[in-house]
């Protein structure tokens, strides 16, 4: 039996590039509704990791995708938030959208319920210790210009507070600079 | 859960042609373990009926895999001859291609059943 998954990823990546063509495509059949799963979301990870160019509307479904993934529920789970910390850190480095979700998520308090504090205390500690080389080795320090920019709403009492505002954040920053 | 069949499909129809890079990742995956089933042979042919265009080389894939199917024992039976039948009438006419097709079968097998040669026939004269 053929190996669909892994045949579809091939043909999209045939020539390098996702186009709007094939934006459409995979919204049609990963996000009817404008839903997506964690299967949906590792498939369109696993394809930007791969292709040498996406079109603007590939971030934009990989995106909203992951911010409706993550806070279905209003809370970020230890569950997601591992499930994030292994997608940033999949490639080993951290990219441009990446820094901007860390930018909008340093400094914050750390969870008060116990079984998401590890988590994401790793989360926080590496995106910082990462976005700070990154940041240095770049000379631009202005990256971290959206959790400057509104301090106020990144000291949230709830560990899912300051996670959603911060990628939101990041979407908004890394929207606008598409 | 995503349709990844469905999903590959779509991906590969998106421009609506099939060129010779498409054909040969198909033909990688769907030949991969050295055999076609008839899901993978029912899903080249979807994908036939849906391109606007498509290079020789995807006539020469979909007429593998119908032998591949049809004559793995050598002969072709009445219910291997229905299923041909099917897939042949399902959009209502027999192109050329199909013609071809039932021509090498004809040429290849060992022995054909009597509905074969019925549908080989009815097909030839239309």
């Amino acid at each position: 039996m053929a190996d669909w998954r892994k045949l579809s990823k091939a043909i999209l990546l045939a020539d390098g590039k996702i186009d709007d063509r094939e934006v459409a495509v995979l919204r049609k059949r990963l996000a009817p509704g404008g839903n997506l799963d964690e299967a949906g979301l590792e498939y369109l990870l696993e394809l930007r990791g791969a292709a040498q160019g996406v079109a603007v509307a590939f971030n934009q479904l990989l995106f909203d995708g992951m911010k409706r993934y993550l806070l279905a529920d209003g809370n970020l789970s230890t569950y997601k938030a591992s499930w994030l910390r292994r997608w940033l850190f999949a490639d080993g480095k951290i990219d441009f959208a990446e820094e901007a979700l860390a930018a909008g998520t340093q400094g914050r308090r750390p969870p008060d319920e116990p079984g998401l504090r590890g988590p994401v205390q790793a989360v926080h500690g590496d995106l910082t210790v990462s976005v700070s080389r990154s940041l240095a080795r770049n000379g631009n320090r202005n990256r971290s210009a959206p959790a400057a920019a509104a301090p106020h709403l990144l000291l949230g009492e709830r560990v899912d507070r300051p996670f959603r505002l911060g990628l939101r954040l990041c979407l908004e920053d890394r929207l606008g600079q598409i | 859960m995503a349709n990844w069949r469905d999903l590959a499909k779509e991906a590969l129809l998106a421009d609506g042609k099939i060129d010779e890079r498409e054909v040969e990742l198909v033909r990688k995956e769907l030949f991969a373990d050295g055999v076609i089933d008839r899901s993978e042979f029912e899903w080249l042919m979807e994908v036939k009926r849906e391109a606007a265009a498509a290079v020789p080389s995807f006539q020469k894939l979909l007429f593998s895999a119908i032998r591949n199917i049809v004559l793995a024992d050598g002969k072709i039976s009445a219910d291997e001859a229905a299923w041909l039948r099917s897939w042949i009438f399902a959009d209502g006419k027999v192109d050329a291609d199909e013609k071809h097709w039932l021509k090498e079968l004809k040429l290849l097998a060992d022995q054909v059943s009597p509905e074969f040669m019925a549908l080989y026939n009815e097909c030839q004269a239309s």
